[in-house]
This record gives C-alpha cells, structure tokens and sequence, in this order.
C-alpha cells in the first residue's frame, strides 16, 4: 500500500467505516512515515471543526417562526407576510389615491347637488312669484271699471296654473254680480277650467240655482251636462217647470236632463 | 396522534403526516429545520436565502407527503428534498446572478454568518475553506461531516452509489484540506 492508499484510509477512518485490523495497519504506517502523520493531523483538525461547527439559529429575520413550529402556520405566515409587503408596497398608496379620489368626487358631487338645489329653489320661488303676480294682476284687473279689462281678468285665470283662493272668491263674485254679462261668462269659463276643487262645483252648483239671465244660463247647463253634474238635475227641472224661463233655456236643459239622466 | 411525540420515530411520524395527520409535521419541523438551515447556510452563505429554502423543504414535505415510504429511512428522504430545493435554487441563481461569483465575494459572504464570540479560530477557518471549495465538494462534506451521514444515505440522496460517494468524499476531503491550511498559513 502506498500513501494514497493510507490517505484513503484515513477519511474512512474518520467516517468511521474501518475495522481494527485495517486500523492498525494505518496507525503502523503513520508511526513510520511523517507527511503521512502530518496529513492525520491535518485531517483529524477539520473533523473536530466540523464537530464544532454551531448549528446556528434562524436569526433576526425568523425570530417570529422560532415560537411556531408548524409547517402549516409557517405558510400561512408566508403568505401572509406576502400580503403585507403586497399591502406596504401597493395598498396603501393605492388606498391613499382611492379616499382623494373618492373625497373629490363627494365633494363635486355636493357641489353639483347643491347647485341643482340651489337653481331648483330659485326657479320654484320664480314661479311662485310670477303665479303671485298674475294672481294679484287678476285681482286689480277684476277691480277694474273697464268692462274688457274685467273679461281679460277671467281669460288670465284660465290660463293660470295655480289659483289663490282670493282669485277664486273674486272670480266667484263676478260671476254672481258683475254687472256685465260677458264678464260673468267670461268667469264661468275661467272657473269652470277649476271644476276639480269639489268647493268650485258647489259654489258653481249654487251660483246656476240662482242664475236668471238666459246666456249664462245656457252655458251653465252645458257645462253641468259636461261635469255630469247630477245635482244640478234639480234646478234643470226647476227651470223646465218655470213658465218665466226663456225658451231656449228651457230646449237646453230639457236636452240637459236628457243626458244626465 | 401518539399522546408522547418524543417517542416517536420520524419514520413513523412521515407515515402519518402521508396518510393526512399534517400536525406531525411540525415535530418534524423542529427536529430538523435548524440541521436544514445550517445545511443551507453552509452551502450559500446567505441567511435570507437558506431560510427560504429551509421552508421550502418543509413546503416540499407537506406538498410530496404522498410519496413517502413507509421503508425509507426520514434523513435520506427530506435531504434529498433538500437537494432539489437546492438544485432548483443554483438553476434560479444562475438566471439572476449574471456575473460568476469570484472567490472573494465568498470570503465576504461567509463573514457575514454572525459567529458566536465563543466560537473558536478552527470553525472560522472551516467556515473560509467551505467557502473556497466547489458547491459539489462543500455539498458531500457538509451531508457526510455536518449531518453525519452514512455513505450509503448519501448515495442514496444524490442517486448514486457507495462507492462513488466514497471517492467523491475523499476528493473533497482532500481539496478542502489543501484550502484549510493554505488559508491557515496566510
């Protein structure tokens, strides 16, 4: 056996893998020759370092694994952790972009609304104020001396949208005393665009009882017959009974009755 | 579960673990995660890196628990996880590390282990030779003298034979030698 041999030797001596008889065959050789002994040494110095060699801790970084051995945790923690560098990176950025975007958008949005409100309420209260002013104008007008100027205060009002209950009494009033009949009719017209106030229909009722001239007559008849007033049946009756009343009044509310019945 | 885990051999935990009981795992985890670690950390010489790896072998247990044998001996089986994992690292470093890692840059990387105050001048100078020698020859050493295995196990992990390992262990010894004392004259 050469030296090559013996060197061979030695490292399974060290592995442990050697019978005594080899053994002392190795230890013989390394008594005679010294690179031999030397290169023993040498070996038998990084077998004890290897001995020595510490089995190190997981350090800094894994100081949050050592109380958790679990394999299962470990992942989850992984993936977790993964999440948080995920979270550090993009979500809180993203997160800060989100809330502006979002605060900005509330705030136009409030903005806008406000605006919306702002220009509603001011075209309401303009409407209102312009129904204000026409109802007032109806009202002077209808105080007025000039007959024409009385009938146009009733041709206003039908075009109205709203009526104020002043207006309405006023209409009502001309129409029971105006002295002039074509403002009366032109009354009628006017307050019969109203026949939806169940208070209108009655005063309207009412005002036909005690109707004497002719013209407003006939047209209140019509009128009664287009409301399908049955109420009115009675004083159309009345009217057909009474010998005083004019002859076309009679023909209408016969023709009236006709219908309503 | 067996009521005394210590008792347990690990053999009979993996077979556990294969057949669903994952909370085996984690007894296995404590036995061997810091051998792993150190493993690893002797071989990179980077903590973050061998710790990953470490994890993914424990990973790697859970995910191939099916293909334990109830025969193999634990040791061999999860070192040869480890080997892949390590395989599978060097094919990575290889994409990302562009330029070749000269020896000195080793030297650095292995001063950056923290070594205990207690630790003696020999485990330093091991320390330098490991990381002068190949990852080839540092691997067989670290199996055969860090984790004390037999050469059988190791052939059995690096899909060879007793024999092979024999000399690759011997060649490796005999490099890492050389470097030890050549560093330990300068």
């Amino acid at each position: 056996m050469n030296c090559k041999d013996y060197s061979e030797l030695m490292i399974e001596c060290f592995a442990g893998d050697i019978n005594n008889n080899v053994l002392k065959k190795l230890m013989g050789h390394l008594d005679v020759c010294s690179d031999c002994r030397n290169e023993y040494q040498q070996l038998e110095e990084i077998n004890k370092s290897f001995d020595l060699l510490p089995d190190l801790k997981l350090g800094s970084i894994s100081d949050i694994y050592q109380n958790h051995d679990s394999v299962q945790e470990l992942t989850e923690k992984r993936q977790r952790r993964g999440f948080k560098h995920i979270s550090r990176k993009i979500l809180i950025p993203a997160g800060v972009a989100a809330s502006i975007i979002l605060f900005l958008a509330g705030f136009l949005a409030g903005r806008i609304q406000k605006e919306n409100n702002l220009k509603y309420q001011e075209i309401a209260a303009l409407r209102s104020e312009v129904n204000e002013t026409k109802n007032l104008m109806i009202l002077s007008l209808l105080k007025q001396q000039s007959a024409s100027k009385r009938i146009q205060a009733a041709s206003y009002a039908e075009k109205l949208e709203d009526l104020q209950p002043e207006v309405m009494d006023a209409l009502l009033q001309s129409l029971n005393t105006d002295q002039s009949t074509n403002v009366r009719l032109a009354s009628l017209e006017a307050l019969s665009k109203y026949t939806d106030n169940p208070f209108i229909r009655t005063e309207l009722v009412k005002a036909f009882d005690q109707e004497s001239d002719p013209v407003i007559q006939v047209n209140m008849i019509n009128l009664m017959v287009l409301l399908n007033e049955k109420s009115s049946a009675q004083i159309l009756q009345r009217l057909l009974d009474d010998d005083n009343t004019e002859l076309i009044v009679k023909d209408q509310a016969r023709k009236g009755l006709k219908t309503l019945l | 579960m067996n009521p005394i885990p210590g008792l347990m051999t690990d053999e009979k935990i993996m077979t556990d673990v294969s057949q669903g009981e994952l909370d085996g795992a984690k007894i296995l985890y404590s036995r061997y995660h810091i051998k792993i670690y150190n493993f690893f950390l002797r071989l990179i010489f980077n903590r973050e890196v061998s710790l990953d790896l470490m994890q993914n072998v424990f990973y790697r247990l859970i995910k191939y628990r099916k293909s334990w044998k109830n025969d193999h001996a634990f040791v061999p089986w999860i070192f040869k996880i480890c080997r892949n994992e390590y395989n599978d690292y060097l094919k990575k470093e290889v994409r990302y590390i562009r330029n070749a890692v000269d020896i000195e840059e080793i030297k650095e990387s292995s001063a950056g282990i923290i070594i205990d105050p207690i630790q003696s001048e020999k485990v330093k100078n091991l320390h330098n030779a490991l990381a002068n020698i190949s990852p080839e020859h540092r691997k067989i050493l670290l199996l055969s003298k860090y984790m004390k295995l037999k050469n059988k196990e190791i052939a059995e992990i690096l899909d060879s034979n007793e024999n092979a390992v024999k000399g690759m262990i011997f060649r490796a010894m005999c490099k890492l030698r050389e470097v030890y004392f050549k560093l330990d004259k300068i």
